[in-house]
């Protein structure tokens, strides 16, 4: 059990009063991991409380309006009220309910999404709360309880609109999962490991994002990713337009904030994965000279390192979801089947091919966990990936697809019942 | 107060500051786990699995004890794995868990087929109750 | 292998909630509960991976059980909406399956317990390694603290497990294409023909 936790900093085990009565070890396994839990849900959820706030403001900075002003200064107050507002609500739980499932379903969604903020690592050293072997493993395993919260919710409200909600959502999901998993593999082949502050090390050591690496890799993340959260342009399990407010049309109150709050954390998951595997994590080139690395102010400067770059995924986030309208059901199917998992098994296919290339040529030496990658090999593998990987994939699926769409649109001779229903 | 939590937390934490009383090695006694553990938690899922398949009606019940049955076996497969890592030093230990791997593959390929039968089943005859699934052709 | 402490604590939970979450899915009147019921036993035992620190099986098992044949299965329970709240849930063979079953695993145990006795359980197991105070080195991360599972499991997988692992890809296959055949209507058909 111990190898799945990181020991304390030697500050922390140098505090006064703990050391005085606590054994080392305990310090170092029990109270250790609490305090960086405690504190971890305490900052995100503040954090998720300021996110809705900072999406209503820049949807209003995007539609040329003021947005949230009357609670305290600027509306910084707001998500305290809302927060108020939605615990005194009454808690509704409709009469043909599965009463049960109903109250289980966004308790499952919420720990589905918080679960996995264990294993990110959040800054450098002691700043992760655990670096387990397989960590990304992991956080692809308990995101996929999220849809299952989802789908039991719409289920348990027994009502059609809450239904077809789930159901969307759960095709939907399941299917945006499979590209997301596979975009993540091209990365993997750089870094070498699962464990997530060693992706992050990895590109230390190699001095770059993996990113120049994977362009179309992070592409389809992020598709994927937006999809997988049901946000916009992707929103369709809550489509207001047609489904009122789809799988949480029932819910009220406290349990309606939990679905809520669980969006907004799978967010910021999504965004804090984006991060560590293609954008460098807390790494910084060049603050390691500034700094001294493992000093207490590096751990500092690497935790606010990865929170901007977090942050600015989850701008992207908004912008999108203000700018794009809704996909149509079947194009946003088109998108998840036609394109997204056949491009990243190319980009699977073709990353490996060049790896091997490069190889033979020499311009990259595996030792150990580790890449060694020689001025030519970065050249080589940042040039191969932008001219051949992305153009390639682009052309050949655009190609099959151009007929593919044919087929679907060719002219169909309508069924025996409907030709009845058209004469009369 | 507070060194009496620290001590009952080292016992737990198997630390070797802990002291070697008799209360002590009577806890460390009762939470002894091995291999047996094991053993009899995946024979008793396995006999759970067995009884859903032979009494439950519904079909997609029927199938999820299955599932339970491959679990169970999948839990004897990876603690002979661990229990064989333990005894060879690491020399082919790591079959069980490969086995483990497969298992759950074939797992997912039979529920894919078997929940595509039952829609094409259900679709023609309305209903998912084994006791009224006896035609073998309609 | 000999888990002490909290491990154990933590065995004997994992250990009780998957006992008691596949007795209950078995009983449960609604298919949907049963499913309910049959994730968490998968939990609990993908839970008991981890203790064996099989950490790769743990994860496979959540990913693939939870996140898709689970959610395939409650997605054909909505579809098939099956109303079985009033109409009973066993079938007339109860009695009989259910003392069958009772006996098999009391001969299953039986049989554990016998072999306890030979020689076959008895050999002595390693204590497992001490733990080191792990000083933090600056910047690198605890890496020797991180097990090597998944990179054995994959060195195995692709070397002396090719072959299974292949054909494996094909049951997918296979699979696919039959769900896909299986679940189309005659109308479907008819109109791609």
């Amino acid at each position: 059990m111990y190898i799945y936790l990181l020991s304390a900093p030697i500050w922390f085990s140098k505090l006064p009063i703990l050391k005085d009565y606590l054994d080392p070890m305990v310090l170092d396994y029990l109270v250790w991991p609490l305090v960086q839990i405690g504190l971890l849900l305490f900052v995100v959820l503040t954090l998720i409380a300021y996110l809705t706030l900072a999406e209503r403001k820049i949807s209003a900075w995007i539609q040329v309006r003021i947005g949230p002003n009357r609670v305290g200064p600027q509306g910084l107050l707001q998500p305290l009220a809302d927060g108020i507002k939605l615990l005194i609500k009454e808690d509704l739980i409709p009469l043909k309910a599965d009463k049960g499932i109903f109250i289980v379903a966004p308790i499952i969604a919420m720990v589905a999404a918080l679960v996995s903020l264990a294993v990110i690592p959040w800054g450098a050293a002691w700043a992760t709360i655990s670096n387990i072997d397989v960590g990304l493993l992991f956080i692809l395993a308990v995101s996929s309880f999220g849809v299952l919260g989802i789908i039991l919710g719409g289920w348990a409200s027994n009502s059609k609109y809450a239904l077809l909600g789930a159901l969307r959502s759960a095709a939907q999901m399941v299917s945006y999962e499979v590209p997301m998993g596979l975009a993540l593999i091209g990365a993997l082949m750089f870094t070498k490991t699962l464990a997530l502050q060693d992706m992050v090390i990895n590109q230390e050591n190699l001095h770059i994002w993996n990113v120049l690496f994977q362009p179309l890799g992070f592409l389809i993340y992020l598709i994927s990713g937006i999809a997988e959260t049901n946000r916009a342009p992707f929103d369709l399990p809550e489509a207001e337009s047609e489904l009122v407010a789809g799988y949480h049309t029932e819910y009220s109150g406290f349990r309606f904030s939990l679905f809520f709050i669980a969006e907004y954390a799978s967010m910021l998951i999504i965004s804090a994965i984006a991060v560590t595997v293609f954008l460098g994590g807390w790494y910084l080139p060049g603050l390691s000279y500034i700094l001294i690395p493992g000093s207490t102010l590096f751990v500092l400067a690497s935790i606010g390192v990865f929170a901007f770059k977090t942050l600015v995924l989850l701008y992207v986030f908004f912008w999108l979801r203000w700018s794009l309208p809704r996909y149509r059901y079947d194009q946003l199917m088109e998108l998840a089947w036609k394109w997204m998992i056949p491009a990243s098994l190319a980009n699977i296919l073709l990353t490996a091919t060049i790896l091997v290339i490069a190889k033979e040529f020499g311009l990259i030496e595996s030792q150990g966990n580790f890449l060694s990658i020689s001025t030519a090999g970065y050249i080589f593998l940042i040039g191969t990936a932008f001219i051949i990987t992305v153009p390639l994939t682009w052309i050949i699926l655009g190609q099959i697809n151009a007929r593919s769409r044919d087929f679907n649109l060719r002219e169909v001779e309508p069924l025996p019942m409907n030709r009845a229903k058209k004469n009369s | 107060m507070i060194n009496l939590l620290n001590h009952i937390l080292l016992i737990l934490l198997q630390s070797e500051a802990a002291s070697s009383g008799v209360k002590e090695r009577l806890l460390e006694g009762l939470f002894n786990v091995n291999i047996n553990n094991f053993l009899v938690l995946s024979s008793l899922l396995f006999v759970i699995g067995i009884a859903g398949v032979l009494t439950r009606r519904n079909v997609i019940v029927i199938f999820m004890s299955i599932e339970l049955i491959l679990n169970a076996v999948n839990i004897n497969l990876v603690a002979f794995s661990r229990y064989w890592f333990l005894q060879s030093e690491g020399k082919n230990a790591y079959m069980g868990e490969i086995f483990t791997i497969f298992v759950i593959v074939v797992a997912a390929a039979e529920a894919v087929v078997g929940l595509g039968i039952i829609i094409a089943y259900y679709r023609n005859k309305e209903t998912v109750a084994v006791d009224e699934i006896d035609l073998m052709k309609w | 292998m000999r888990l002490v402490g909290l491990e154990a604590v933590i065995f004997y939970l994992f250990a009780v909630v998957a006992i008691l979450f596949a007795i209950f899915m078995i009983t449960a009147r609604s298919a949907v509960h049963s499913a309910l019921f049959l994730i968490s036993t998968l939990v609990a035992s993908a839970g008991l991976y981890f203790l064996l620190q099989a950490e790769f099986v743990a994860g496979v098992q959540i990913l693939i059980y939870v996140g898709g044949v689970l959610v395939l299965f409650i997605f054909v329970i909505m579809l098939v909406n099956i109303k079985e709240e009033d109409t009973k849930i066993f079938n007339r063979q109860i009695l009989i399956a259910s003392i069958l079953s009772f006996f098999l695993g009391l001969g299953i145990i039986a049989i554990l317990l016998q072999t306890q006795k030979g020689n076959f359980f008895t050999l002595v197991s390693p204590l497992p390694p001490k733990i080191e105070q792990v000083q933090n080195s600056p910047n690198i991360s605890q890496s020797h603290n991180i097990s090597q599972n998944t990179i054995k499991i994959g060195q195995e997988l692709y070397t002396r497990a090719v072959l299974p692992f292949e054909i494996a890809s094909l049951v997918l296959l296979v699979a696919i294409v039959g769900a896909v055949r299986l679940a189309r209507e005659r109308k479907q058909e008819k109109i791609y023909d």
